[in-house]
C-alpha cells in the first residue's frame, strides 16, 4: 500500500505544482462553516452551473424565431435522446435556483449577516437575486407556448406602466423596435449572454468580498470556542465537501425530474391565447396577486408598482435600515418578526394568486386576509419571544434538570400545539369581528364571535398556565435548538 | 506487510492505511462521478428520428382520418363546423350548389376550409350568394364566400378560398375530403398553405400537425 | 461492526456499475429517462457519501457507520429496483 500511495502522492504533487491547487489563495474555512446553511449561496451557484450546462446543450438545437421556437423546442422534446429529460432538469433546476437564492437571503436575513462590514455583500447579493428573477422571466418566453407568451405579454404590459424614462429604457432593452421576432431575440440574448455575464461579474465581486471579510461567525458560542474551531484548507477538504453537497443537490434534481417529467403546452397562437388566462410563473405570483387587488386597478396600477418597488428597495437597503448592534435572533424580535411575516405573506399571496387566475381581488378581502396573516404570525412570533426570550442565569440545580430529557419533548409539543391553536383562535376572532363590523350583528355572527373569543381565552389561559409551570420547574428548552444558531439567551457570551 | 499489521493494531489514530485507502477511494469515486456525468453529456448529443421506444408521445406523421359529415344531411349553403386536424382548430364544410375547385360529392360542390382567417387569426363565417354579413350589411356576396368580420377579408369558396377582397395575403387552406359509398364524408388531410398560426414561412402542411393534439388521438 | 472500508468499497462498486451502464446504454435509446436518471443519481449520491466518509475521517471525527451502511444498501436497492420499471 505504501508503494501505491507513494505513486499516487507523486502524481498528486505533479498536478499541485502545475495547477497550484494547494496554494493558499482562499482563506481556510472554519469548522463551524461545515453546515449546509452556510452553503445555500454556493448551491445557488451550483444550480446556475447546471443551468449553464443544460442550457448549452439545448442551445445546440433551439432556434430563437417565432416561427421556429416552438418547433425546435418540440424537436428537443421528441427527437433528441433524453431531450425531454434535459428540458425537465433545466426547468426544475431553475426553480431550485430561485428557491435556494431565496433561502440564502432569508438565512442571511435571520442571522443578520449583513451587519458591518458585510453590508455591500448583501446589496450585491440582492442585485444577483434580481438577475436570477430576470433569468426566469426571459427564459420563460423561449418555448413560445400559449402559457409562456401570454404570461410574458402581461409582464411587458406591466413594465409599460412604470414611469416613462424607466419603461422606455426597459422597453428598448427587452422589446426593441417591437414585434414578436425582435422581442424573442432580445429575450434570448438577455437569457443566454447578457444575464449570465452580469451574474458572473457580480459573483466575482461577492466572492472577493467574502475572501476579504471571511465567513460570518455563528451567533452561538463564545469567541474562544469559535477561534478554537479548526481551520480547514479549501483544497482538498472544503472543495470535496462542496462537491459532496453539489452531488446531493444534483441527484435530487435528477430524481425529481424523473418522477415529474414535463409536457409541452400548445404553441402560442393569438386565438388560443385569447381563450387562455395568463398567469406568471410561481416566483412572480406574489406581485401578480398584489396587482390584482381592485384598489390598484386601472389608474391605481402605478401605486401597486410603487408598493412592490418599495418592498424591493427596502430589502435592498436593509443593512442601512437595521442599525441594531446584535446579530442574535433572540435579540432582534422586531426584524425577525417582520421577516417571518414577509415569508408568510409571500406564500399566502403566491398560493392565492395560483388559485384565482385572472380574478380581481376585492380590496377588503385582501386587507382582511393579509392583515390576518400578519397578525397571526406576528402574535405567534412575539409569544415565542416572550416564552423563550432572555432570562437570568439558570440556577445550578436547574442545570441538572436541563440534562434530564424526560418531559422536554412533551413540553415542546404542548407549546407548539398551544401556539398554533392560539393563532387559529386569533384568526377566527378576527374573522368574526370583521364580519360583525361589515355585515352587522345577527344571531349567527354573534355566536361565532362569542365562540371564537371563548376559544381564544382558553388557549391564552392554558399558555400562561404552562409557562408558569415551566418557570417553576426551571426547565430550559433553549439548549435543544443551538444547532440552528439562534442564540437564545444572553448567557451565551459574545 | 508485517509493519502495516502492527501499525493497524497498535495505532491510536484511525490508522494511516485506512487514510490512504480513503484517499484512493475518494479519487476513484470522483473519477466515476465525472464519468457518469460525461456519459449523460455524450448521450444527449445524439439525435435520432423518433421511434415509439425513445419518445413518450410522438407527433403523428400523418393526418388523421376523421368523419366530419354525412352526405344526406347536407343542405346547400348550410355550413357545418368541425375541428381538424388539431382538436382546437375550427373549419367549415359547405355544400355550395355549384361545382367548386377541389369539391367532392356527386355534384363536386362540397368543400371545406379552415375558418381561421389567414390575416390575423380571427374566425370568419360563411356567406351564401346574395346574403350580407351582420357585421357589414353594406357588403353583398355575389358567390359563396367566407367573410371575415375583423378586417373584411373575403375568400372565394368556389376557387380554393382565394382572396378576392380585404387585407389577407394568403388563401384559406382547404381540407382534403373523401366520401365513401355510404355517404360518410371524411377529412383526410390539409392542402397548402399552412393553417394560420403554424409555420407560415413554408407551404409544408406537415406543420399543421404541430403544436397541439390532433383530433381523435388520446393526447 | 462492518469496517468502513467495506462500505466504501460497496459504494465504489455501485458507482462503477452505474457509470458502466450509463456508458453502454446510451446510443441505443431503449432505456427510459427515469432509469437513466436513477442510475446517475445513485452514482452521485454514492460519491457524496464517500466525500462524507473521507472528510470526517480526515478531520478525525466520528462517522456514523449505521447510517452510512443503511444509505449504501438503500442505494443498491434503488439501483436494482430501477431495472424493473421501463
Amino acid at each position: 500500500m505504501t508503494e501505491t500511495s507513494g505513486r499516487w502522492a507523486r502524481l498528486a504533487a505533479w498536478f499541485d505544482t502545475r495547477l497550484g491547487l494547494t496554494y493558499p489563495l482562499l482563506r481556510p474555512a472554519p469548522r463551524y462553516s461545515i453546515n449546509p446553511f452556510y452553503w445555500l449561496g454556493a448551491l445557488t451557484v451550483v444550480a446556475f452551473l447546471i443551468q449553464g450546462v443544460t442550457g448549452i446543450m439545448m442551445m445546440l438545437y433551439y432556434v430563437p424565431s417565432p416561427a421556429d421556437a416552438f418547433g425546435s423546442t418540440q424537436y428537443i422534446f421528441q427527437s433528441v435522446y433524453y431531450g425531454r429529460f434535459l428540458q425537465t432538469v433545466h426547468l426544475y433546476t431553475a426553480y431550485a435556483m430561485i428557491m435556494l437564492a431565496f433561502m440564502h437571503m432569508m438565512r442571511s436575513y435571520f442571522v443578520s449577516v449583513y451587519k458591518k462590514p458585510r453590508e455591500m455583500m448583501w446589496v450585491v447579493g440582492m442585485v444577483m437575486g434580481f438577475v436570477t428573477l430576470g433569468f426566469g422571466f426571459t427564459g420563460y418566453l423561449l418555448p413560445w407556448t400559449v402559457v409562456s407568451k401570454s404570461a410574458t405579454d402581461v409582464g411587458i404590459g406591466i413594465i409599460d406602466a412604470l414611469p416613462a424614462t424607466i419603461s422606455s429604457f426597459l422597453s428598448f432593452l427587452i422589446v426593441g423596435a417591437g414585434g414578436d421576432a425582435t422581442e424573442l431575440l432580445r429575450f434570448y440574448d438577455l437569457h443566454v449572454v447578457v444575464l449570465p455575464a452580469v451574474l458572473l461579474v457580480l459573483l466575482t465581486v461577492k466572492m472577493y468580498m467574502l475572501e476579504a471579510h471571511g465567513v460570518a461567525e455563528p451567533t452561538t458560542g463564545s469567541p474562544i470556542e469559535q477561534r478554537a474551531s479548526r481551520s480547514l484548507p479549501i483544497f482538498p477538504d472544503v472543495t470535496i465537501y462542496l462537491l459532496g453537497l453539489a452531488a446531493m443537490f444534483g441527484s435530487a434534481m435528477l430524481l425529481i425530474s424523473a418522477i415529474f417529467p414535463l409536457s409541452l403546452p400548445p404553441m402560442y397562437t393569438p386565438q388560443l391565447a385569447a381563450q387562455f388566462t395568463a398567469q406568471p410563473d410561481w416566483y412572480f405570483l406574489w406581485i401578480y396577486q398584489i396587482l390584482k387587488i381592485s384598489a390598484f386597478e386601472g389608474s391605481g396600477l402605478p401605486v401597486a408598482l410603487g408598493l412592490v418597488t418599495l418592498i424591493l428597495v427596502a430589502l435592498l437597503a436593509l443593512p442601512f435600515i437595521d442599525k441594531g448592534s446584535s446579530r442574535r435572533i433572540a435579540e432582534r424580535p422586531i426584524f425577525v418578526t417582520i421577516g417571518l411575516i414577509f415569508i408568510a405573506e409571500l406564500f399566502v399571496l403566491a398560493y392565492w394568486g395560483l388559485e384565482s387566475p385572472g380574478q380581481v381581488i376585492a380590496t377588503d378581502d385582501a386587507a382582511m386576509i393579509l392583515g390576518a396573516v400578519a397578525l397571526i404570525v406576528g402574535t405567534s412570533s412575539f409569544a415565542l419571544y416572550t416564552v423563550f426570550g432572555q432570562r437570568g442565569a439558570p440556577s445550578p440545580d436547574s442545570k441538572e434538570k436541563v440534562s434530564k430529557t424526560q418531559g422536554k419533548f412533551a413540553t415542546a409539543l404542548a407549546f407548539v400545539l398551544l401556539l398554533s391553536s392560539g393563532a387559529m383562535a386569533i384568526g377566527a376572532s378576527l374573522n368574526a369581528i370583521v364580519r360583525v363590523v361589515l355585515y352587522g350583528t345577527s344571531a349567527s355572527s354573534l355566536v361565532q364571535l362569542g365562540l371564537s373569543i371563548g376559544f381564544l381565552s382558553v388557549v391564552a389561559f392554558s399558555t400562561v398556565f404552562l409557562m408558569y409551570r415551566m418557570e417553576l420547574a426551571g426547565a430550559s428548552l433553549k439548549r435543544r435548538f443551538d444547532w440552528l444558531e439562534i442564540g437564545w439567551s444572553a448567557n451565551d457570551s459574545h | 506487510m508485517v509493519d502495516k499489521k502492527a501499525e493497524e493494531g497498535s495505532s491510536v489514530r484511525t490508522g494511516s492505511s485506512r487514510r490512504n485507502f480513503l484517499k484512493f477511494a475518494m479519487a476513484i469515486s470522483a473519477l466515476l462521478a465525472v464519468g457518469g456525468i460525461a456519459a449523460v453529456l455524450k448521450s444527449i448529443t445524439n439525435t435520432a428520428p423518433p421511434t415509439a421506444a425513445t419518445t413518450g408521445t410522438s407527433a403523428p406523421m400523418q393526418f388523421p382520418r376523421v368523419k366530419v359529415a354525412q352526405l344526406n344531411d347536407l343542405t346547400i349553403d348550410q355550413p357545418i363546423a368541425f375541428n381538424y386536424p388539431l382538436d382546437n382548430e375550427p373549419n367549415i364544410l359547405v355544400k355550395l350548389g355549384t361545382k367548386a375547385d377541389g369539391g367532392i360529392g356527386p355534384d363536386g360542390d362540397i368543400v371545406a376550409f379552415s375558418s381561421i382567417c389567414q390575416h390575423l387569426g380571427c374566425i370568419y363565417g360563411f356567406q351564401s350568394p346574395g346574403s350580407s354579413p351582420a357585421c357589414n350589411p353594406s357588403y353583398k356576396a355575389d358567390r359563396p364566400v367566407g367573410y371575415c368580420c375583423c378586417h373584411g377579408s373575403v375568400y372565394d369558396f368556389v376557387n380554393k378560398a382565394n382572396v378576392i377582397a380585404g387585407p389577407s395575403q394568403r388563401p384559406q387552406p382547404q381540407v382534403l375530403l373523401e366520401v365513401d359509398s355510404s355517404g360518410n364524408i371524411f377529412a383526410t388531410g390539409m392542402g397548402p398553405p399552412t393553417i394560420f398560426g403554424h409555420d407560415t414561412s413554408s407551404n409544408d402542411v406537415s406543420g399543421d400537425l404541430q403544436g397541439g393534439t390532433p383530433v381523435g388521438s388520446s393526447g | 461492526m462492518i469496517p468502513i472500508r467495506r462500505i466504501v468499497t460497496l459504494l465504489l462498486v455501485l458507482q462503477f456499475v452505474s457509470t458502466g451502464y450509463l456508458w453502454t446504454v446510451n446510443g441505443i435509446g431503449t432505456t427510459s429517462e427515469a432509469r437513466f436518471a436513477v442510475f446517475l443519481a445513485v452514482n452521485l449520491l454514492s460519491f457524496s457519501i464517500v466525500t462524507y466518509v473521507y472528510t470526517h475521517d480526515k478531520w478525525e471525527e466520528t462517522i456514523s457507520r449505521g447510517w452510512i451502511l443503511a444509505a449504501a444498501l438503500g442505494l443498491a436497492l434503488l439501483l436494482l429496483s430501477s431495472l424493473y420499471f421501463s
